[in-house]
């Protein structure tokens, strides 16, 4: 009896040696394929990811070895009113950046779509999608100059003093949203003719011979029809929203007096000016986090009202 | 000798060459891309090759350089920043100590000594001379002799040009906030021009922003300011692409700048012809002070741990000396810092005869002068004050708060 049940099978020890290798790399081969992909993933983005969530509970200057605090750096942002102007100017920016250039980006595609020889427009209103967003800063911000500006030379023809457009904290982050507005509504009005163009005509022609027309026909008809190009759109637009940069950064620097400094400047500032890695990286994790959260609970709505319908 | 043994010889021969070609170069970063050909030049002549890297952003050559100088890559040579943006380098123990090489020069009289002041820690120097700037006044030459003016020898002559200057519709001083340091730039100047010892006393935190004489120095600021003779605080100063300030200036709309003397290149760009441009030491506005004016000291360091170290000492020797001075004066028309060597520009000669000869004391800039914690802060309250001068008594405060929280666990 013992023999019967600790002994393997003979079977399996018959089995040829070429037919398991075989077996085995049929089994491992899939793997393969993948393992370039995985290997990129795991060192550019989970490593980095997870390297920026240790370093968010340590005091780290870069330099001297890294010293564990716990959730310090979190309670010290909660604390500090920089990281609350910051976050508050983050939602404005965020809003701003889904209202606006969305909005603007749907109405433009829906009055050019009917449009005869609308291409012309179409391709002013892209154009400026192709700049960066550092060469819009720059561009703005001889708009926006005080003494010299477009802007304040347009408005001292009609009597205007100079404003500071850029200089003035209760001014600044609107004055860089419109810049923000200008480049990235040709983008959306792209993405909305794409979509406008792949719909089906069939419901269009019926709702129009039942009577809907005009602003009816769009907000009825047409609109949930796009709703899929309407979620990626804003998608895509509260997370520029929530990581805008640059275009601050070349404009202002968060100034004055880090009035217009969002989530990602602030992180910059921490991290690369004043060295305070640990904290910068605490504001990198709840950057991510409310990404995060903000997309899953957005997207999970959006996925739940498609399946009722 | 046989073919197979030539063959081994010279296989030996070239190895050995590429060998010592691969260990003798020098790795030398920095962020000031519009200098790179300057440098190349400069080092030229090195004992040991160098091979300069320049990057183009700031931060990021910060994050670079900080992240490299703990391993033996970090490179032989780098350019920095002085005083106490140099000191969490030196305490940590990534830089070298170069007193040896300061000892042969000032010992020499090629060098002042109180030119290491800036960054020298405990005793020891750990960094060689990149750049000396001095911030003076520059002045619109066609614009003083328009309105018959001179460059002021006393505090009542720049009040007197200030005052003709604004009555004739031009705008005395440039002053801004743009780039966010800039605003530093008139704090020490009225700071030193009444009570440089009280800045000095500020900068390492034995005195308070709080204190009478920061309020006597806004109250004058402000007085300025209220009169006119002042450039918006949000004007173009160049830190972005734009530069109104220097266009102004070229104009003839604006008098004066004052900054430091590597800004005369940049006048020159915006159209200013150099003979156009004069310069000038601020007076005190106190007449019994010592004269004085601010320094910027941009030094060399060399990475304590780099395999290049041994390197980086040889040419950071030859640096020093009258030879690769004197070639990167005449590419970059910098102040001379060595003995022997010579101006390259009249503008930057007479300052330097003026200086020498004045008994000047020269007074390291806000930027280095205290730590970066207060430092970068104070620039924004600075700034803050400078759009809204009614606000002078809570920037104060708001000063010496960030002072208390640094200076609290920190030893003045």
């Amino acid at each position: 009896m013992a023999d019967s049940t600790t002994t393997p099978p003979t079977m399996s020890l018959a089995r040829p040696a070429r037919v398991t290798g075989m077996r085995l790399r049929t089994r491992i081969e899939p793997y393969l394929y993948v393992l370039p992909a995985t290997l990129f993933v795991v060192a550019f983005l989970l490593y980095p990811m997870v390297m920026t969530l240790v370093r968010s509970f340590t005091h780290d200057d870069g330099i001297n070895p890294p010293e564990f605090v716990g959730l310090q750096n979190f309670a010290d942002l909660l604390a500090d009113p920089h990281f609350l102007l910051s976050l508050r100017n983050t939602f404005v920016w965020t809003i701003a950046a889904v209202v606006l250039p969305v909005t603007l980006g749907l109405v433009f595609a829906l009055t050019l779509n009917a449009v005869r020889w609308s291409s012309v427009f179409k391709s002013v209103i892209y154009l400026p999608a192709t700049v960066s967003a550092a060469a819009v800063g720059i561009l703005f911000s001889f708009i926006f100059g005080y003494d010299n500006g477009a802007l304040n030379s347009l408005l001292n023809v009609f009597g205007i003093h100079n404003i500071r457009w850029l200089f003035e904290a209760g001014i600044n982050t609107y004055s860089m949203i419109g810049a923000y507005t200008w480049q990235s509504t040709g983008l959306n009005m792209m993405l909305f003719l794409v979509g406008l163009q792949g719909l089906p005509q069939e419901p269009i022609e019926a709702a129009k011979l039942d009577g809907c027309t005009g602003f009816g026909l769009v907000w009825r008809i047409i609109v949930p029809m796009l709703m899929p190009y309407v979620v990626i759109a804003t998608l895509l637009a509260v997370i520029n929203g929530f990581k805008v940069f640059d275009q601050i950064w070349v404009m202002t620097q968060g100034g004055p007096g880090r009035s217009s400094e969002t989530l990602a400047v602030t992180m910059y500032r921490e991290g690369f000016i004043l060295f305070n890695q640990g904290y910068s990286a605490a504001i990198a994790v709840i950057i991510a986090l409310a990404a995060l959260i903000f997309s899953y609970f957005y997207l999970r709505s959006v996925l739940d009202q498609e399946k009722q319908i | 000798m046989n073919f197979v043994k030539r063959l081994a010889l010279s296989a030996a021969l070239v190895g050995a060459m590429a060998g010592a070609a691969l260990g003798q170069s020098v790795d030398f970063y920095h962020d000031k891309a519009n200098w790179q050909d300057a440098f190349t030049s400069a080092f030229g002549k090195a004992p040991v090759p160098v091979t300069s890297t320049p990057y183009a952003d700031t931060s990021t050559y910060q994050a670079a350089v900080r992240a490299a100088l703990k391993t033996p890559s970090a490179p032989g040579l780098f350019t920095w920043w002085s005083g106490y943006r140099m000191k969490d380098l030196v305490d940590a123990g990534l830089v070298a100590d170069v007193s040896d090489i300061w000892k042969k020069y000032v010992d020499a009289g090629k060098y002042s000594a109180s030119l290491a002041n800036a960054y020298t820690f405990d005793g020891k120097i750990y960094a060689i001379p990149d750049n000396i700037a001095w911030w003076v006044v520059f002045y619109n030459k066609k614009v003083f002799a328009q309105y018959n003016l001179t460059p002021p020898k006393t505090w009542d002559d720049l009040e007197k040009i200030n005052a003709t200057l604004k009555q004739n519709g031009v705008t005395p001083f440039g002053a801004t906030v743009q780039g966010r340091w800039p605003a530093f730039i008139w704090f020490e100047e009225f700071l030193i021009r009444q009570d440089p010892d009280l800045y000095n006393k500020l900068m390492t935190g034995q005195a308070k922003y709080t204190d009478q004489g920061v309020t006597d120095m806004f109250a004058k600021w402000k007085e300025w300011i209220d009169k006119g003779y002042f450039t918006d605080p949000s004007i173009d100063f160049g830190t972005a692409g734009s530069n109104a300030m220097a266009s102004q200036f070229a104009q003839g709309k604006l008098g004066m700048i004052l900054v430091g003397t590597w800004y005369f290149s940049t006048l020159t760009g915006a159209g200013m012809g150099a003979d156009d441009i004069g310069a000038f030491i601020m007076p005190n506005e106190k007449a019994e002070l010592k004269p004085s004016l601010i320094v910027e000291s941009g030094p060399i360091l060399i990475a304590a741990n780099s395999k290049e170290k041994a390197d980086a000492l040889k040419d950071a020797d030859y640096w020093m000396s009258a030879d690769a001075q004197q070639a990167w004066v005449d590419v970059q028309d910098f102040p001379p810092i060595n003995t022997d060597v010579k101006a390259k520009s009249p503008l930057i000669s007479e300052l330097a005869t003026t200086i020498n000869s004045g008994g000047y004391d020269q007074i390291n800039r806000f930027w280095e002068a205290t730590p970066p914690d207060i430092a970068e802060a104070a620039v924004d309250e600075i700034g803050n004050f400078m759009l809204h001068p009614d606000t002078a008594a809570q920037v104060q405060q708001n000063l010496q708060a960030l002072a208390d929280k640094y200076w609290a666990s920190h030893k003045p």
